[in-house]
């Protein structure tokens, strides 16, 4: 007698990017872009009250003695879109995003802010003059 | 080893402050919200006679940070919109980690938000610890919180206690889980019967619940440190010199409605 259950037909899953995924594809390509300088780490939190997961990327520089800047906040409930970017580095309030779509376009206003990247730009530098002072 | 925090409410330094930190040797001075012309304090703070300050100010642009210590003995280690942590190592004495933070107004940020704000800190700080293997250390700066806020107080938060004993038991358990202290020796700081001015900022709102002086500008230590910062190194300065902060009713007046704080660490416990 085949088993029976009472489920009911349950949706088909449909992959989606995360945007935990889409933190670590960014977090990976800053570190290649920069050979290593630089690294990107993410970090989950619950946060206050336990109703939302939130990650955060900090930008890492190993060889400033880990110095880090955390430069972009998501969160979202436990179903996971729409989230919540924001960007307290950039003072950039939350942004609801509703898919993927919508996460990387504001994520590319962070990344590619004149802030970001001086702030990039004045790590690596720091991190050439002191290879060049130990070379 | 001596700290100046000030919350300077985009107003700039009056003339007699470089004067002031040469005569109190002060090591570190951190400015929250400075003003327009802050970025040059550093030339005035640095001009003979007065000592080598370098500015170390994070690219957050909150805070202006000069420091009369040797670069390396200051480093960064992490920046974020509303706190910077460094780790300094003095000549003289043990390194410990320094916190500067000014954390979101009540105008802006209701008690959760604050009490998140507070969270994010210690979560941050935590990391720093655990990564330079101590505990020693030191958060200061405008809280925007009293003493006895949620955000000050609770266990998942700064966990900042009144008293120095119950701080030196290092940590609670709270639902199986165990929150570290922080002794905050402003709980001492509030009132007339406190050693120096009621507060540290005067502002009286048309509610029906005002307190006219508040107690946001803090210094909260870790355990670690209650030996080489007793009370009496703590100070909530109403005068640079011969310059009052306080008008003759007693009340902030002048240049920033906040009044500075100055903390010295002894170099050394034996």
């Amino acid at each position: 007698m085949a088993t029976s259950h009472l489920w009911g037909d349950l949706p088909e899953v449909v992959d989606i990017r995360t945007p935990k995924m889409v933190l670590a594809e960014q977090a990976s390509a800053l570190q290649e872009i920069t050979k290593g300088a630089l690294t990107c780490e993410l970090v989950a939190d619950a946060g206050q009250g336990q109703r939302f997961i939130r990650n955060s990327m900090r930008i890492v520089a190993p060889s400033l003695g880990r110095y880090s800047v955390e430069l972009v906040q998501v969160s979202h409930p436990v179903i996971v879109y729409p989230c919540i970017i924001e960007s307290h580095f950039l003072e950039k309030p939350g942004e609801k995003c509703e898919d993927e779509a919508e996460l990387e376009k504001a994520l590319v206003t962070i990344l590619q802010d004149p802030k970001t990247h001086k702030l990039i730009t004045n790590l690596l530098q720091q991190i050439k003059a002191e290879n060049s002072i130990a070379a | 080893m001596r700290l100046l925090f000030w919350n300077m409410q985009k107003k700039d330094t009056p003339q007699q402050f470089p004067a002031y930190c040469q005569e109190q040797e002060v090591d570190v001075v951190l400015l929250a919200e400075p003003g327009p012309h802050a970025k040059m304090l550093g030339d005035s703070l640095s001009a003979p006679g007065v000592g080598g300050y370098l500015r170390l100010s994070p690219i957050t642009g909150r805070f202006e940070v000069f420091s009369r210590l040797p670069l390396h003995r200051m480093q960064p280690r992490h920046d974020s919109n509303r706190f910077s942590i460094w780790h300094v190592r003095p000549v003289l004495g043990e390194d410990f980690n320094l916190v500067v933070v000014h954390l979101p107004a009540k105008l802006s940020a209701g008690n959760l938000d604050q009490h998140e704000s507070a969270r994010q800190v210690v979560t941050e700080l935590q990391r720093v610890e655990r990564e330079l293997g101590h505990q020693r250390s030191l958060v200061i700066g405008d809280f925007n919180m009293h003493p006895f806020d949620d955000g000050m107080v609770a266990a998942n938060a700064f966990h900042g206690v009144m008293d120095r004993r119950t701080a030196a038991k290092q940590a609670r358990t709270v639902q199986n889980v165990s929150y570290d202290f922080f002794f905050n020796p402003m709980w001492s700081r509030m009132g007339d019967a406190s050693k120096g001015p009621p507060g540290t900022h005067s502002y009286a709102d048309s509610g029906i619940k005002t307190f006219f002086w508040h107690t946001f500008d803090q210094v909260l230590l870790r355990p670690a440190l209650l030996e080489r910062v007793p009370d009496e190194n703590i100070h909530v300065l109403t005068a640079l010199g011969a310059l009052s902060l306080l008008n003759k009713n007693g009340k902030i007046s002048g240049t920033s409605d906040h009044l500075p704080l100055l903390i010295e660490l002894s170099d050394q416990i034996n």
